[in-house]
């Protein structure tokens, strides 16, 4: 462990995953108990088009794919609450047509990209340390928002009308948590890649409710399942020179694994 | 002795595009009664009790709740209403134990500070008036349908609501389980000064409890108190006779 801290980008990667591993084990838990899995995935796909954008009209690509991603999320959100479409139908329509736009986008740029492998799943030598400051500013106010509003997202997780019967601004909390999503998932896609990064946002949580009994447990579960395997995952692809975004997700496969077999056959659920 | 009106609604109509799901509908909820909506499956009782809660927009008409309500610059202290949500749509998988449900109930009026020793007091008082208090260490996937329904309901009267709204609570109970809920809803009506609305399929349950009935399918077909429905009216509400609607009813 401490002979890869000797170089700098992985000292980036390292901290980088910390935080990403945090910021999505938390989310996974209102992404899991929401049953918002679909939207995540949407939002990660939104992400090709957006990158598309920031390449061919050499904008920066974090502004860029994060503007794009959170109108998506937003259209995504607007759609399907105003009962117009069916929420999975939207998220459909809006992927796809995403992901279609990235390609047109890309093929009209004349330059062969290169990174494009990068993108779709993940690339954590590419962090710099801007990146990482980035992602810790951008940690602070997710879980900043997330300590402030605990209460009130716990409540508006576990049922949403009751929630607004009882004063919850459930409108509000619904599209920051769309927003936090999208923001997440874009600095996300650096490390794990479009197509994985959906797994950040559904394994820790499943994991944690396997084992906890209170809201609180299961996200703290949740950020320890997440940050293990994200950290150990980085350390064992450096050794076998692995793409880092597929070993992470193995790992939180092999976590999941084994926490389930202990529940299904030592440690029974009352 | 005249009560005083809770909720007034007005030519209350609600409609999914082109499918008209409510109507003219003129309903008042006196203080301290117990309001049963009745009809058939599609003919908008969830929704009115919806529109009546707030949780649905864009209806004609005017709804009008007079709660003892204080807004945020007031200091507020209390719901307006408390909501019973069918317990077979309520997410067991979430990971809470009965204290914990119940508690959120006060979660909308504490903000970022949380429940004070006091509120977790009161929390513990009412588990204990409802009868949940011996199980409320117990995960809420642990518990029964009867038990769950219970929880719901101390959570909805944690804030101290002016009215109590129920959408179907007797579903999937058998008949003596419904005459022992029914007992018990009078019971809380009375200890917590409520105004009770239901909202349910089952008939006779109504005619027993409530102190006013309103016949809904689309439109209101009846409102008065049960005594005075007439086999004319459930026929009405329900476009079937009096004989056919009577064999389909539990009990």
């Amino acid at each position: 462990m401490i002979s890869i801290l000797k170089y700098q980008f992985m000292q980036n990667a390292l901290m980088a995953g910390l935080v990403v591993g945090v910021l999505c084990s938390v989310l996974s838990v209102f992404v899991v108990l929401r049953r918002m899995a679909f939207i995540g995935q949407g939002i990660a796909h939104a992400a090709f088009g957006g990158i598309a954008l920031a390449l061919l009209f050499n904008l920066d690509l974090y502004i860029t794919t994060t503007v794009f991603c959170v109108i998506i999320a937003v259209l995504i959100g607007i759609t399907s609450r105003k009962g117009k479409l069916s929420e999975d139908s939207s998220i459909g329509l809006f992927l796809t047509t995403s992901m279609a736009l990235g390609v047109i986008l890309l093929k009209l740029r004349k330059e062969y990209t290169t990174d494009l492998m990068g993108y779709l799943f993940g690339n954590i030598l590419a962090v710099s340390r801007t990146d990482v400051i980035r992602l810790f500013v951008l940690g602070i106010i997710v879980l900043g928002f997330v300590i402030y509003y605990y209460r009130q997202l716990q409540f508006f997780t576990f049922d949403e009308e009751m929630a607004q019967v009882s004063n919850i601004p459930v409108k509000f909390l619904y599209y920051a948590l769309l927003v936090i999503l999208a923001v997440v998932i874009v600095l996300s896609v650096q490390i794990v890649g479009i197509i994985l990064v959906s797994a950040f946002l559904i394994i820790p949580a499943t994991v944690a409710l396997l084992i906890g009994r209170h809201f609180l447990q299961v996200m703290l579960i949740s950020i320890v399942v997440g940050v293990t395997s994200t950290l150990s995952g980085l350390t064992f692809s450096y050794y076998a020179g692995m793409p880092s975004g597929a070993i992470i997700v193995v790992t939180m496969f092999v976590i999941f694994s084994i926490v389930w077999l202990i529940r299904r056959f030592v440690w029974k659920k009352e | 002795m005249e009560k005083d009106e809770i909720i007034i609604l007005k030519n209350v109509g609600f409609s999914y595009g082109d499918n008209v799901v409510l109507e003219n509908i003129n309903l008042t909820v006196e203080e301290g009664t117990i309001l049963g909506i009745i009809g058939p499956n599609g003919g908008g009782k969830t929704t009115l009790l919806k529109i009546m809660l707030g949780l649905i927009e864009g209806y004609t008409g005017k709804v009008i709740v007079k709660c003892q309500f204080k807004n945020k610059s007031g200091g507020y202290h209390h719901n307006c209403m408390g909501y019973v949500p069918q317990h077979s749509k309520v997410n067991k998988q979430f990971p809470a134990t009965v204290y914990d449900a119940v508690e959120m109930g006060l979660y909308g009026l504490t903000g970022f500070k949380g429940p004070t020793k006091e509120e977790k007091e009161h929390v513990n008082l009412l588990l204990e008036k409802v009868g949940i208090d011996k199980i409320k260490d117990c995960s809420i996937n642990a518990i029964s349908g009867g038990q769950l329904q219970r929880a719901l309901i101390a959570r909805a009267l944690v804030g101290k609501p002016s009215v109590l709204m129920l959408d179907e609570p007797l579903v999937g109970i058998d008949q003596t389980g419904v005459m022992a809920f029914l007992k018990f809803l009078a019971e809380v009506k009375e200890k917590f000064d409520l105004t009770v609305v239901l909202v349910t399929h089952n008939f006779h349950a109504m005619t027993i409890t409530a102190d006013q009935v309103a016949c809904l399918n689309k439109t209101i077909h009846f409102h008065d108190n049960p005594e005075h429905l007439s086999k004319e009216d459930i026929a009405k509400t329900y476009s079937c006779e009096y004989d056919a609607f009577h064999a389909h009813q539990p009990g």
